[in-house]
């Protein structure tokens, strides 16, 4: 064990000792559950609540990630562009749709600890207010935009699933690596006839919806624009 | 405040965690021959709140009752006061946030605590893509089950593809759902096969558990449902078939339910032409006559329950195709709209003569689909529209010589049924 591991070792078992016997707030349990995978029972689930969601304040509903920022969205009146009405609600969906999950069970600790960190991003004076969630359903191609903002799309948006452009390397978090543009490849065959770019753009509006499949959360017209969309396939050379 | 202690779980603490604490998980190896130096440990949470995932529902409740309208075009449902038909609430439906589901009719328990809801997936010119418009009715529906006291999806079970008509027997502890899976027929004739052969399932559910408790093959396309006021028996339209079907609900009801299929009149029998192509059932108070609505034929045929067979002398032939019709609470009068033209028919069921002709105005309805009979005596028409902008639902007075308009409402995008949610008390 090398002197650095020691220490680490050293000061891990005094924080746990000095936190045995103490105590931690719902809001910091939930806070741990956000950022986690295992707030799904499935192990095949990689997915945690923090790769999809930004939890500070900012302008508009997102800065470029498919679920929208949570800071102050308990006073929220409506979620998912009014198709839950409550903030359970819209959490089941993200656990059912997205984590391989089941509905919470709101007597369940662990999701009472979840509810209290939500609760603790949404200051008092949060307007009551829904963010508007514009899902494209039909989907065209869009024009191609700059390749250099589309690194920046990319990095925001894709990265954290797909790893690195180009290679899918570098922290991907998927359990099957999806490198981006490379699954693009086996689209011919697989959808024979269609543009492969076509077929991403379909990925991006609809994610695992309208008979998709898998696991992707789709990304609505607000969380990415058209065209940031044409922006990102230039980038990708798609 | 709760204060509720909580076991250190090992396990869940040496999944990944990221975005947060990266300094601890940099930490993870150290971190995890620690742990067992504090096994057994407890660390108490302490939570600040006492009633988690409560939530400021803006839902009304349904009070002393309500209307419910199915929006098949938007997936959302309307709630209607049930005496002016003023809109009160609207929600949305179906089980996917962002797809477009297409809930197609509805029903109410008896006792208001819960309403069902058919789920399509067939809404015309939702989605696209590579893998082709969404929902043209070749994936399985769904019947789902809300709570009233909240408006909370509860329930949910899968039946086939392109459910149709949604009822309830008369004990409201089955669920009646059909299949109007036009796609089967096509299918067959392209493949060269006899759709005359096809029989989709009247489904089965129990409105409690939600469980199927069976798939009774009836007949190509069945759409309008009626239980029979006694609860022995649904009636059925046939529009691929030309037929009525009654089906047996005798105790205990299995999959292999009797099933007797009675044209509707000579000749047709085409599923992929139909020649008078019922569409919507309507069975009298007394539960004496079934009144079927041909849509294709565009006329009414009544069915004598006693007599085992239709009565020829009280057909109606209708200018436009009718939909759901109702009767006044005596039985004295069926109320029929029609489409193309746009009308409400007043008929005399014990003669078959129509006694009256409402006509519509654009504005306040177009494509008449359904009726209800009001508590307060006027009679609820759901108007679909032109399936992109909203649709309208009309209140009539019948109180006058003759069935007039008395208020209009927009509703959602292509609404197809209305139905009575009781109050729940």
């Amino acid at each position: 064990m090398s002197a650095a591991i020691a220490r680490a070792a050293a000061a891990a078992a005094c924080l746990l000792a000095a936190a045995c016997g103490g105590e931690i707030s719902g809001a910091e349990r939930g806070e741990e559950l956000f950022s986690s995978p295992s707030l799904s029972p499935s192990e095949l689930n990689p997915l945690a609540c923090a790769d999809c969601h930004e939890t500070g304040p900012g302008d508009g509903p997102t800065s470029g990630l498919p679920g929208y920022r949570l800071h102050g969205a308990a006073a929220r009146p409506r979620y998912w562009g009014g198709d839950h009405a409550t903030l359970r609600g819209a959490t089941d969906a993200c656990l059912v749709f997205f984590m391989k999950g089941e509905p919470l069970d709101p007597e369940a600790e662990e999701f009472h600890a979840l509810y209290e960190f939500l609760l603790s991003l949404t200051p008092d004076d949060a307007p009551g207010e829904a963010y508007p969630f514009t899902v494209v359903e039909n989907v065209a191609d869009v024009p191609r935009g700059d390749a250099a903002r589309g690194a920046e799309v990319y990095e925001r948006a894709c990265r954290g699933c797909h790893g690195e452009a180009f290679t899918g390397g570098d922290g991907s978090i998927l359990r099957t690596p999806v490198p981006l543009p490379g699954v693009t490849e086996t689209y011919p065959a697989e959808f024979p006839g269609v543009d492969p770019s076509l077929v991403v753009i379909e990925k991006v509006r609809h994610g695992r919806f309208f008979g998709i499949g898998g696991e992707m959360p789709l990304f609505s017209a607000e969380a990415m624009s058209d065209e940031d969309l044409g922006a990102l396939l230039s980038y990708l050379e798609l | 405040m709760s204060r509720i202690v909580d076991r250190v779980r090992p396990l869940r603490y040496n999944q990944p965690v990221r975005h947060a604490r990266w300094t601890w998980l940099a930490a993870g190896a150290a971190l995890a021959a620690a742990l067992p130096l504090v096994a057994g440990c407890d660390e108490e949470v302490v939570f600040a709140t006492d009633d988690p995932w409560r939530s400021d529902t803006d839902w009304p409740g349904i009070g002393d009752g309500m209307i419910l309208v199915t929006n098949s075009g938007d997936d959302t449902l309307s709630f209607l006061d049930p005496v002016t038909l003023e809109p009160i609430y609207r929600s949305a439906t179906g089980r996917i946030p962002a797809e477009r589901e297409g809930p197609h009719h509805g029903a109410a328990a008896p006792d208001g605590r819960h309403y069902f809801v058919g789920i399509s997936n067939y809404v015309p010119g939702a989605g696209s893509g590579p893998h082709g418009s969404h929902g043209n009715g070749t994936v399985d529906g769904y019947l789902l089950r809300y709570d009233t006291a909240d408006n909370t999806l509860v329930g949910e079970v899968r039946v086939d593809r392109s459910p149709g008509d949604v009822r309830l027997t008369p004990d409201g502890r089955l669920v009646l759902q059909s299949h109007f899976d036009l796609q089967s027929i096509i299918e067959a004739a392209t493949a060269g096969e006899d759709p005359r052969e096809l029989k989709s399932p009247l489904a089965v559910v129990d409105a409690e558990t939600m469980e199927r408790v069976a798939m009774i093959p009836v007949c190509p396309a069945g759409h309008g449902i009626a239980a029979a006021p006694d609860g022995s028996a649904a009636y059925l339209a046939c529009w691929g078939s030309d037929e009525l079907a009654i089906v047996s609900l005798d105790e205990p009801v299995t999959s292999d339910a009797a099933v007797e299929r009675i044209p509707v009149g000579p000749g047709g029998g085409d599923p992929t032409s139909p020649l008078f192509g019922p569409y919507a059932v309507t069975v009298s108070p007394d539960g004496g006559d079934v009144w079927v609505s041909n849509l294709e034929g565009t006329s009414l045929a009544v069915y004598d329950v006693a007599a085992g067979a239709f009565d020829p002398g009280r057909a109606v032939s209708t200018a436009g195709g009718p939909l759901f019709a109702s009767f006044s609470a005596d039985g004295s009068r069926l109320y029929v709209p029609t489409q193309a033209p746009d009308a409400l028919l007043t008929v005399d069921p014990a003669t078959g003569d129509v006694l009256a002709t409402l006509s519509f105005d654009p504005a306040d309805c177009r494509a008449p689909h359904g009726t209800l009979l009001l508590p307060g005596g006027d009679l609820a028409l759901v108007c679909e529209g032109d399936h992109i902008a909203p649709g309208t639902v009309v209140r009539i007075d019948l109180a006058g010589d003759a069935p007039a308009v008395a208020g209009s409402f927009e509703v959602g995008v292509y609404p197809d049924d209305l139905i009575l949610l009781p109050g729940a008390g």
